[in-house]
């Protein structure tokens, strides 16, 4: 009884320690981010922050669609618990518009010459600027960036005499893979995610739906799900994954994937440009044997997407300049650098400086860097599609409402993959569903 | 009865309750009360541009009209149907072989209950990734063996697997109470029964399960409040999928909520689940009354 | 002589089918926790035994943050838990020993509370907590759960209850016992282990209650279910991680269930079901 006394005591004592914590912290910032390995190892060299300015930090670690909810709910109903929240290009846009972010222009000029020249604001990939820029302003500074490319098994297109070409066509990767495709040895042709998601399915399909001339919308925002471009994207993807994909697509998300082709199982992957590194890391089995390809396309080209992890300020922040002080050091060239010697160039944050690319030493560690560059440069983030659209954004629509549809439709989609559907219902359910959002959204014009 | 034995004074009573009273009902009322009220309102979070206005009913018209909720409210009666129906089979089951006297029974009972004090999100992660993935888990890798193709349980079984995680989960709190009522069928019953030459299925059957009634009547109505509420082992698996297969009631007030954003909607759905909830229950509570006095007779 | 032979091997069967199927069902718990164990590259292709054994998934995961959200479970489930029996506790007497005219009305009103799914009244209730300053904070976590579990209190505590042989009570009240010291020495020990039993099981749920923790917190209130969440997915290979996060948030709870297991049994055993 004494014991169970004590103890009530030590833990009520625990629970009004909120009461005294709050006294005496200098300066303390509140960062929420995804659970990707660069934002972890952010999260890691976040010490040296501390060390450096004095500044204390406190993370939230969230997978990307638990991530997007929390803040999102935090800035729209007006919480403001984050200073720092971790964004991509598909928010960016509106919560600027929302206001729900700042403008980091104000806080560009605070900045002494010196620091500035430094820092360096040129230095950043043009696409990426722009699209984490309203109105000429910057709102958001991009901590990593991808596109998409074709990663493939040099080992086995050289057995089986195969040359890949810089800029395949689907049409050629699905010969490819029919050759390749070997399940009774567990080996597929390709692996391509079938895990229902905007964030998932959706972003490989996204670009698939650009490369066959499909559109979401078109300039009037009426949708385009009933067009025969589309139904071909879809027929193609499901026939490619059903016949020389793997098994079970729509649990294959990108970590399974990733899994698929680091253990040798594909002798294809079409994904974000970010898995090269681990391709190339000590856990893979395939390292030294994947070569690097361009997105493919098919009506159009350059279909890679574009994304960007970026950090940006909430409105409701008290901390703005502290704020500002974190996330122009976490993307500065000192801190590539400091990961770059600290955890291995393989490990630098790709896609967002140009001078990361020129560096001699990333590009002896990271064999994929010319090729992710390119995709990157060339990312059509203006016009993603063969037609005019009124919408920016290549495997995602830039609006808000963009997070219910593509949610949806990667849920057809992956109704689709498994057979639970067929292709009639799939159209129109979504069509329909794109229809509702053109018109409550204000969007659709007669 | 009791009230009579030990009277108080009816004031100092109220205060008895009220505190339980109020908390329980600040929370879940006053709540619920809020869910009906935005109901009623258009408001679009992430679009403060369109501004929060009222709606009258055309969010519930808007429900209504959408042929996915049938199919929602389909899913969310079957699912809970299903569930029940396996649950107290299964936990039956499990109570009678674990109500004998052998060796290691305490370590078996303790078996058979780990699965209800897991997280679900622990226990949907767990069977999609570990066990049931046609690529990772252990039954792709026993299809691989054998050679054949691996079954995509999420994909194109999907209703069945939830139904399993869901069977999982919660068959170990039919056993907790169906074990109870068993050992405290009084043992003289059953052997004069035995020296009467009764079987063990009659045994079972006329007197078993008839001392059971009202832990059954428990079981299932508790049992039947929480499956209908049924939600992380969704969330964490199929994400309602593929389509609409595996969305329930709560699944799609959350997807509305944070995908769609569109409060009013969300809570329109919200409503409906409560009172539709309701409904099942009291329909059950009879149904179920019923029958005990159906069996007393 | 043969019947009872015979009826030895049927025994001898059924205990074996029995455990057959006991560890059938606990197979999965099994298979995550030496998962945990395993160096991350050897989970696949999957066996059935530990062929590559390390600590480092444990050790990945027990860094500098745990311990918040460990402390923030423990804070939040106890103090919950507490104030659930402080509650609930007297209204359970009430129901049972108080002059009620309609005793199952009430009773029945706290379990229709049970029937609210939480993800319907999230928003609500971040816009109040938001309103009480009370978002990403202990206390409001606290609040939210004691007045959703509450009721599971009083639904079990009110049948242990009613179980108290009136006889007994009827004699202290011809003693000249005052309420309170029948409570003390007569009610709350023959109802201890149903108030045991009661707690325990509370606990087990707040503590693996991940929606309101999730999204009613921020950097300063999370517990371990949210925790374990951001580890849920990943880039990379993480399912030993995954397993081992797993098994650390399942522990305390499954430790408890089974402490309590024993009680959970013999209580409800004391005719606790009767409507």
């Amino acid at each position: 009884m004494k014991r169970f006394v004590i103890l009530l005591v030590a833990v009520l004592f625990l629970g009004l320690t909120p009461l005294f914590s709050q006294i005496g912290i200098a300066e303390e910032l509140a960062i929420a981010t995804v659970n990707n390995p660069d934002m972890i190892t952010m999260q890691k060299l976040s010490e040296e922050f501390t060390k450096d300015i004095g500044i204390k930090l406190s993370f939230i670690v969230l997978p990307e669609n638990e991530l997007r909810q929390k803040v999102t709910q935090d800035v729209a109903l007006g919480a403001g618990k984050f200073d720092i929240v971790t964004i991509g290009t598909y928010d960016t846009p509106f919560w600027a518009a929302n206001k729900w972010i700042v403008s980091l222009e104000s806080y560009f000029k605070k900045m002494s010459v010196t620091e500035l020249k430094e820092y360096n604001r040129d230095d950043f990939l043009s696409p990426v600027i722009s699209a984490l820029s309203l109105n000429g302003e910057q709102f958001a500074i991009p901590f990593y960036g991808e596109s998409s490319m074709v990663f493939y098994r040099k080992d086995l297109f050289e057995k089986h005499g195969l040359t890949m070409p810089k800029a395949p066509t689907w049409e050629e990767i699905y010969q490819f893979a029919k050759v390749l495709h070997d399940p009774a040895n567990n080996n597929y042709g390709i692996v391509l995610r079938g895990l229902p998601g905007w964030g998932q399915n959706m972003a490989v399909f996204g670009t698939m739906i650009n490369a066959f001339g499909a559109r979401w919308f078109d300039e009037k925002w009426h949708p385009q799900f009933d067009t025969q471009e589309m139904r071909n994207a879809f027929q193609f993807y499901k026939n490619i994954v059903t016949e020389v994909g793997e098994p079970g697509p729509t649990s294959v998300g990108f970590t399974e994937a990733l899994a698929l082709m680091s253990s040798g199982r594909t002798g294809m992957w079409y994904d974000a440009t970010v898995a090269a590194g681990f391709l190339e890391g000590a856990d893979s089995t395939v390292k030294g044997k994947v070569a690097y390809a361009l997105a493919p396309s098919a009506k159009k080209e350059n279909t890679g997407w574009l994304w960007a992890w970026s950090l940006a300020i909430e409105s409701a922040s008290k901390n703005k300049d502290a704020a500002f002080k974190f996330i122009t050091w976490a993307t500065s060239k000192n801190y590539i650098k400091l990961v770059g010697e600290t955890l291995g160039w393989q490990q630098a944050p790709p896609g967002t400086r140009i001078s990361t690319y020129e560096n001699s030493s990333y590009q002896a560690a990271a064999p994929f860097a010319t090729l992710t560059l390119d995709s990157m440069k060339n990312a059509d983030y203006d016009k993603p599609t063969y037609d005019p659209v009124p919408y920016k954004g290549v495997q995602y629509v830039s609006i808000p409402e963009f997070q219910g549809l593509g949610e949806q439709v990667g849920q057809e989609l992956a109704a689709y993959l498994s057979g639970t559907k067929d292709l009639e219902s799939v159209i129109q359910a979504c069509q329909k569903a794109a229809l509702e959002v053109s018109k409550n959204g204000g969007y659709y014009k007669e | 009865m009791r009230g009579a034995i030990i009277t108080m004074k009816s004031k100092s009573n109220s205060l008895l309750t009220l505190p339980a009273i109020v908390s329980v009902a600040v929370v879940t009322q006053v709540l619920f009360l809020a869910t009906i009220f935005l109901s009623f309102i258009k408001w679009i979070v992430i679009r403060p541009d369109l501004g929060k206005s009222f709606a009258g009913i055309k969010n519930y018209v808007w429900i209504f009209k959408a042929p996915e909720t049938y199919q929602i409210i389909g899913n969310t009666i079957l699912i809970t149907a299903l569930s029940l129906t396996l649950c107290l089979i299964l936990g039956f089951c499990f109570s009678l072989l674990l109500n004998r006297r052998f060796p290691l029974r305490k370590l078996c009972r303790m078996f058979v209950l780990i699965p209800f004090f897991m997280t679900p999100a622990v226990i949907g992660i767990i069977w999609k990734t570990l066990l049931l993935h046609p690529s990772f888990g252990i039954t792709g890798y026993i299809s691989q063996i054998y050679n054949s193709a691996p079954i995509d349980f999420f994909g194109q079984h999907a209703f069945i697997s939830i139904i399993i995680l869901i069977v999982w989960q919660w068959t170990p709190f039919f056993v907790l109470i169906i074990l109870a009522g068993l050992q405290g069928v009084n043992p003289e019953m059953i052997e004069s029964a035995q020296i009467d030459g009764a079987s063990s299925i009659r045994i079972l059957f006329q007197i078993k399960i008839p001392a059971l009634r009202y832990h059954i009547q428990v079981a299932t109505m508790l049992g039947m409040i929480f499956i209908l509420k049924v939600f992380g082992l969704i969330y964490v698996t199929t994400r309602g999928g593929p389509g609409f297969t595996t969305t329930n009631l709560p699944y799609q007030v959350f997807k509305i909520s944070y995908y769609k954003w569109d409060i009013g909607q969300a809570a329109s759905y919200a409503t409906l689940m409560v009172a539709m909830s309701l409904i099942i229950i009291m329909v059950m509570f009879n149904f179920i009354q019923k029958q005990i006095k159906r069996l007393e007779i | 002589m043969i019947w009872t032979t015979s009826k030895k091997a049927g025994d001898s069967m059924i205990t074996f089918l029995t455990y057959v199927f006991c560890l059938a069902w606990v197979f999965p718990v099994y298979y995550m926790v030496i998962t945990s164990f395993k160096v991350e590259e050897s989970v696949i292709p999957p066996s059935l035994f530990i062929n590559k054994f390390t600590l480092d998934n444990y050790a990945i995961i027990f860094d500098k943050t745990i311990f918040s959200h460990i402390v923030n479970s423990v804070t939040v489930t106890v103090i919950s838990v507490l104030l659930c029996l402080a509650i609930g506790l007297p209204a359970a007497y009430r129901i049972v020993f108080g002059k009620m005219k309609n005793p199952a009305n009430l009773y029945f009103w706290f379990i229709s509370t049970q029937l609210l799914p939480p993800c319907a009244v999230l928003v609500p209730a971040f816009l109040i907590m938001r309103w009480m300053n009370l978002l990403d904070t202990r206390t409001g976590l606290i609040l939210i759960y004691v007045g959703i579990h509450t009721p599971l209190i009083v639904w079990m505590v009110t049948s242990f209850f009613k179980d108290i042989p009136i006889e007994i009570l009827e004699a202290a009240d011809i003693d000249g016992c005052s309420k309170w010291n029948a409570f003390l020495k007569i009610i709350f020990p023959l109802s201890k282990p149903g108030i045991i039993s009661s707690a325990l099981l509370t606990f087990v749920f707040i503590w693996n209650e991940f929606f309101f923790a999730v999204n009613l917190s921020a950097i300063k209130a999370n517990t371990l279910p949210v925790y374990m969440a951001s580890f849920m997915t990943q880039e990379g290979l993480f399912w030993a991680k995954l397993s081992a996060i797993s098994t650390i948030t399942i522990l305390i709870p499954v430790i408890f269930g089974i402490i309590s297991q024993k009680a959970l049994v013999e209580g409800l055993t004391m005719g606790a079901v009767k409507g």
